[in-house]
């Protein structure tokens, strides 16, 4: 929610903050991108943090010791041990297994709402500015600043409510929608900014008197030449999402029980605080590390496309 | 600068019909009846009706709107379904602890953002920039709701220093009251403390970088005078419209803040109403969070008029 989500950086991605002549193709390709941000001590670490919470996720029916909602009283609250290394929650269930799985939600929320949301928000924003000043520009924008007049946590509880909550097992995607609903002002501003800096080029300017219809423009010609800043933004939008997710869980608005979420496992938690504080341990230092992650890479590559920002 | 002020207020205008119309459509987009819904499935049918007429459910969609609008615009925002209680009445209610925690988390914020920015900067690659970046780093990153119950843990379980949920009116004890503010302020402030932090730290290096500070040090004008007479005012900029969205962050904030320390805002009451189904109480809830929202943004942009003349409106 880039849902409070939260900026995580203090520079605002417009259309200025990369010129199309940093395009990382000039600069030698990919496989240069990567050495330059594996290089750049924040990004590495980030991408680092990232790979393996992405690692523990996806393995985690491998690699969870137990199953993460198989009950069993009798082992309710236990410190860690041995046998459970996070300790267990309330209901005897295993603090690592669901934290293992939590970070699967948590991972599917954020990558699927903000590619949602990447979508929605290039294509808006695509065709507000290559139609600037134009009826569908003027339609499009206002729309988009009135999603921006919201908080956006107010924002998608607004929608979650408005979805319903009625039907647990379907608030799942309804958390995906209103996380991606939230985010597409942003990419759609972020897109048309950039549109309208690049469909002034020489070489769109070419490929227009060479008869190329508008769709290819826009396609072959514009989007590979604004896609720097859309990186940069996915990534903080990912870590936004995250915590978004989160915070809905939290609430009781995300996902719901049994199925384990890092925000329903500290809200669950809360209630043990004082007896069995390490119910906060686990879930809390997973969301915390996952947000921190992808926040060190989206900053990390924002310093690699453009070192001016480096401050 | 009043025909900025004009051109401003009448652009929020289309904004303003927007936002109206997203919250009007809260209750719509409910997949099934909203009636049957607010009042369950179990709920008589004439009951049912009665409310569907109440809220004029009944009346095709544009008609609802307007009528709806119209009574938005005279201050009617309908009644609770669960207290029968006028929402306006409640919201305002509920309204003085979501202020008060808001102002008090940007007064936490601001109070460390600043200093430490400014530190950063002015000390770039020294110990202390490295703990204020990396300490920033991990404010951004912090969850509210993990750092609250780390919050309470520690203040409130361990040393018992601080109240962990509730909250006291100033006029009933202004002592308990600022006690009972400290962590929820802490909690909502944290996060946009970083990022203030942040930007005041790069802005800063920024004005630093530029000939007119070379000029001023050449001029043999005194590190202290430099910064603060000539960096900081234009470097602090950038950081105002900064802080105007991170009200927002606040004000979003502020829903799980006041829902962790059992705060009676208007955040709280906005989730409490969701799981009771109670619409009117939503859109409210929602609607005025916006306005707000929306009304600082413009206080921004105003206060831009005033602080950088270099910005030409019109």
């Amino acid at each position: 929610m880039a849902v409070e989500p939260r900026a995580a950086s203090p520079i605002t991605i417009d259309a200025s903050t990369f010129s199309t002549e940093r395009r990382m193709s000039e600069r030698g390709g990919a496989s240069e991108f990567f050495a330059r941000l594996i290089r750049t001590r924040l990004a590495g670490l980030g991408l680092l943090f990232v790979v393996v919470f992405a690692l523990l996720a996806i393995l985690a029916p491998v690699i969870a010791p137990y199953s993460p909602t198989k009950t069993k009283l009798t082992n309710a609250l236990k410190p860690p041990s041995a046998d459970n290394w996070l300790g267990t929650d309330e209901l005897g269930r295993d603090i690592l297994s669901r934290v293992l799985y939590g970070g699967q939600v948590s991972l599917k929320v954020g990558l699927t709402s903000i590619f949602l949301a990447l979508c929605f928000g290039i294509m808006l924003g695509m065709l507000a500015g290559y139609r600037s000043n134009g009826w569908l520009d003027t339609i499009v924008m206002r729309a988009m600043d009135s999603l921006l007049a919201f908080p956006q946590l107010v924002l998608a509880i607004a929608l979650i409510a408005a979805f319903g909550v009625d039907k647990q097992d379907t608030l799942f995607p309804k958390v995906i929608f209103a996380i991606a609903i939230v985010g597409i002002p942003a990419y759609a501003r972020l897109t048309r900014g950039q549109v309208l800096s690049v469909k002034e080029r020489e070489y769109v300017e070419a490929a227009r008197v060479i008869g190329a219809s508008d769709a290819r423009i826009i396609w072959r010609h514009i989007f590979p030449n604004i896609t720097a800043p859309l990186i940069v933004q996915s990534s903080l939008g990912i870590a936004g999402a995250m915590l978004a997710e989160a915070g809905l869980s939290f609430l009781g608005l995300g996902v719901q029980p049994p199925t384990p979420s890092w925000g329903s496992m500290l809200s669950a938690g809360r209630g043990y605080l004082e007896i069995d504080p390490w119910l906060l341990i686990g879930p809390g230092a997973a969301v915390f590390l996952a947000v921190l992650g992808f926040n060190f890479l989206g900053d990390g590559i924002r310093d690699v496309l453009d070192p001016r920002l480096r401050n | 600068m009043t025909a900025f002020i004009l051109k401003r207020l009448l652009s929020m205008i289309p904004v303003l019909v927007i936002v109206s119309m997203v919250v009007f459509l809260i209750i719509h987009l409910t997949p099934g009846d909203p009636a049957t819904i607010m009042l369950g499935e179990e709920a008589r049918p004439e009951l049912v009706e009665a409310l569907r007429h109440e809220l004029g459910l009944d009346q095709p969609l544009p008609v609802q709107y307007v009528t709806w609008l119209g009574h938005v615009l005279r201050g009617e925002l309908g009644r609770s379904i669960r207290t029968n209680q006028p929402v306006l009445e409640a919201i305002t209610q509920r309204l003085p602890p979501t202020i008060e925690l808001t102002l008090f988390a940007l007064v936490i914020s601001l109070s460390i953002a600043l200093p430490t920015g400014i530190l950063s900067a002015t000390r770039r690659g020294s110990r202390a920039d490295l703990i204020t970046t990396t300490l920033a780093l991990i404010g951004v990153s912090m969850p509210n709701f993990v750092l609250a119950l780390l919050l309470i843990l520690i203040f409130s379980l361990w040393l018992r220093v601080l109240p962990p949920i509730g909250y006291t009116p100033i006029q009933q004890d202004i002592g308990a009251n600022i006690k009972g503010m400290i962590l929820p302020g802490i909690t909502l402030g944290a996060a946009a403390a970083a990022v203030i932090a942040r930007l005041t730290r790069s802005s800063l290096l920024e004005v630093l970088s530029q000939e007119y500070i070379r000029t001023a040090r050449a001029k043999g004008l005194r590190e202290r005078t430099v910064i603060v007479t000539h960096a900081l005012k234009n470097a602090l900029i950038p950081v105002v419209t900064i802080v105007g969205l991170q009200v927002g962050g606040l004000l979003g904030g502020a829903i799980i803040t006041e829902t962790i320390f059992a705060f009676p805002g208007v955040g709280r009451l906005i989730v409490q109403s969701i799981f009771e189904r109670d619409f009117p109480l939503v859109q409210g809830g929602v609607l005025l969070l916006a306005f707000i929202f929306l009304f600082i943004n413009l206080c921004v942009d105003l206060l831009y008029a005033f602080l950088d003349p270099r910005i030409k409106y019109g």
